[in-house]
């Protein structure tokens, strides 16, 4: 087994790859930038260094700051998470030849794969079907609208180099794709340093289904069944599960077989992803991600295998703990997103310092988080504050048992996601399993801010108790014993 | 100090909440009268300072409650943060006669809803704008955000430009009324 790991990563998964490491005995590294030196990742690690100020390019990007700080801690292997520095070739590349493990595929594989435009080129000769569109960038707003006109509108303009959404555009009509061009070039510019775009048939409605693959050192690969990640809002995925409430055996076993031809074509090492898009009975490749998902643990509870630790395994040069037909699917598992957005104005990203935090428990419960009180929510970083993951013999139990958690769940002085989670765990279609990636736009009415009148009373009733007793208090701060309302309440807020 | 006929004494307050007043008699034996009808209250901290829980009649309701001074307090329920603002009766009287003597409202200014950079304006000072209409363009968390009219209006003034770090809060664009045809 690996002695050491530094972890290039911040937030929610340094902290699980941290936790996986440790479980194996290995010595965890840590680093932060000025603006995380309270995370909580910084101190669950062994060890932890500064890379830099905040913003992320100097900080969780800068990539000879990481290394310098892999020779100093004599780290043996590094783990990116997801994001930051994960599907960089270059990276995984200086890592190796700085005489450091890279936890993840080799960066040929990486690059082949993080081009969508070559990996669409490299499936199709796999034999693997291809959403209709482009293999090659656009270069121009007169190319792009060309290529959109053959592919047929709908169509979506994508970042070569992207994913989560970013420099993503879906356009309707001719006369939006100039625009929708130069903005999808902008965005994927900031977030990943190229803007080369290109474009593909938008299917409506369609569902979102993953495959989780691992390959080993040994020519194995297996894949362990599916995800389905349909709850989405502008391309973010929200909601994860698995299985799909849809897919049986048969089409469970084809779905797995295409991911693993994927796998083979481009000797997949680690663990891996491959997206499809689910329309009408039929699958197509979307993009294969090679890191560890956001939605990894759905995955680890239905099947009891732990991700970080084969990821672990396989760096070291083990052959996978399991063959495909070992593999196990038990029951079902939900995980939610728990994002600094607030969902009834906009989804806009919020700011501010958690004042309150208290995760759920009890059975069947888990929470990856990667704040705690106290922690400030900033604008450098992801807005995902923490996934809430539940499990439970059927889907029903697991959507009955995420309603639980997600109303025990407390997190202040940040607007999240959490409470329009709860509203869609109590939404017929979503409950019957009708999913599809428009689900979102399709109920708008679980985006309208509202207030029921039992809220409104209880929201004047609090506010006039609590302005009467600060009131009271003023007048008389030393009112003690009695067994009046206010000398317990008094107890408890100084006992 | 400290006579139990300090808190004996029903107090009333009007709570106003999203734009409404509540009339609010709070009873010393944990009674809550809310526009003339009676619910048994009872609200303790669990989680110092600003966790709370609240028994209204039997409904057990945890909330967390942070107080801004003059009576204002944020009120998280259910995930949902809330302002609440409560004035004694002589404090409500004070309001409602400064409020005779204003004057109409003008349409609030565009401002920042967070922090980030505005990628583009898409409007000039003097053009209008229907309501809902796309102002700017301000991008946080390498997400582009469309900024909107809140009203029909003319715009007036544009108080940044693209490329401009704005903070959260900032107005960025002030409006004017639309000249009936």
């Amino acid at each position: 087994m690996l002695e050491s790991v530094l972890v290039a990563n911040r937030g929610e998964i340094a902290l699980r790859v941290i936790r996986g490491a440790r479980e194996l005995g290995i010595r965890t590294i840590a680093v932060f930038s000025e603006a995380d030196r309270g995370s909580p990742h910084v101190m669950h690690a062994d060890e932890a260094y500064c890379v830099g100020p905040a913003r992320a390019s100097e900080s969780y990007l800068a990539v000879d700051r990481i290394l310098d700080v892999a020779r100093r801690s004599r780290a043996r292997a590094i783990h990116p998470g997801y994001g930051f520095l994960a599907e960089r070739g270059d990276f995984a590349e200086a890592v190796v030849d700085a005489g450091h493990v890279f936890v993840g595929p080799s960066a040929s594989t990486i690059r082949a794969m993080g081009d969508k435009t070559e990996a669409r080129q490299r499936m199709a000769a796999a034999g693997v079907r291809v959403v209709p569109g482009t293999h090659t960038p656009l270069g121009s707003r007169r190319e792009a609208r060309r290529a959109a006109e053959s592919v047929g509108f709908p169509v979506v303009l994508k970042a070569a180099a992207g994913g989560g959404g970013k420099g993503m555009r879906v356009v309707r009509g001719v006369n939006e794709v100039g625009g929708a061009f130069d903005a999808a070039v902008r965005e994927s510019e900031a977030a990943f340093g190229d803007g080369s775009v290109y474009v593909e048939r938008y299917l409506e409605r369609p569902r979102h289904i993953e495959i989780q693959l691992f390959g080993d050192t040994h020519g194995n690969v297996v894949h362990l069944f599916e995800r389905e990640c349909s709850i989405q809002r502008r391309h973010q995925k929200l909601i994860e599960e698995a299985p799909s409430p849809i897919i049986g055996p048969e089409e469970r076993r084809r779905m797995g077989a295409a991911a693993v031809r994927a796998a083979r074509a481009v000797d997949y090492v680690g663990a891996g992803t491959v997206e499809f898009l689910h329309a009408a009975g039929e699958f197509f490749f979307l993009e294969m991600n090679t890191r560890l998902q956001v939605e990894h643990p759905v995955t680890e509870l239905v099947t009891g295998v732990d991700l970080v630790e084969w990821q672990f395994r396989v760096a070291s040069g083990e052959p996978l703990p399991l063959r495909q037909e070992e593999i196990p699917l038990r029951g079902h598992a939900l995980e939610c997103r728990i994002t600094s957005e607030s969902p009834f104005d906009g989804f806009l990203p919020v700011t501010g310092v958690v004042d309150e935090f208290a995760p759920p428990d009890g059975a069947g419960v888990r929470w990856d988080g990667g704040i705690a009180r106290g922690s400030e929510i900033g604008l450098h970083y992801d807005p995902l504050l923490g996934k809430l993951i539940t499990w439970a013999a059927d889907r029903r139990g697991a959507v009955q048992r995420m309603k639980r958690a997600l109303g025990e769940l407390r997190i202040g002085g940040v607007a999240t996601s959490a409470p329009l989670l709860g509203r869609i765990m109590d939404e017929p279609d979503f409950r019957e399993g009708r999913l599809s990636t428009a689900y979102l736009t399709e109920h708008p009415d679980l985006l309208a801010d509202a207030m029921s009148s039992e809220e409104r009373e209880t929201l004047i009733a609090a506010s006039a108790l609590l302005e009467h007793r600060r009131r009271e208090e003023r007048a008389a701060p030393r009112i003690g014993g009695g067994g009046t309302p206010l000398s317990d309440w008094q107890r408890r807020a100084h006992g | 100090m400290g006579e139990p006929s300090m808190s004996a004494r029903p107090s009333r307050y009007v709570v106003s909440l999203r734009g409404e007043d509540h009339d609010v008699i709070v009873e010393a034996d944990g009674g809550v009268v809310i526009d003339g009808r009676r619910r048994e209250a009872s609200l303790v901290v669990t989680s110092p300072p600003i966790g709370h829980s609240l028994l209204l009649d039997d409904a057990s309701v945890p909330l967390l409650a942070r107080g801004g001074g003059r009576g204002r307090w944020e009120i998280d329920l259910d995930g949902r943060s809330f302002s609440a603002e409560v004035l004694d009766e002589r404090q409500a009287k004070v309001r409602a006669l400064s409020a005779i003597s204003g004057g109409r409202t003008a349409i609030a200014p565009l401002k920042a809803p967070m922090p980030g950079l505005v990628v583009r304006v898409g409007v000039e000072e003097g053009s209008v704008v229907d309501e809902g209409e796309t102002v700017m363009i301000v991008e946080a968390m390498k997400m582009e955000n469309e900024l909107r009219a809140p009203a029909a209006a003319r715009v007036a003034r544009i108080q940044v430009g693209a490329g401009d770090a704005v903070a959260k809060g900032q107005v960025l664009v002030e409006f004017g009324e639309v000249e009936a045809e």
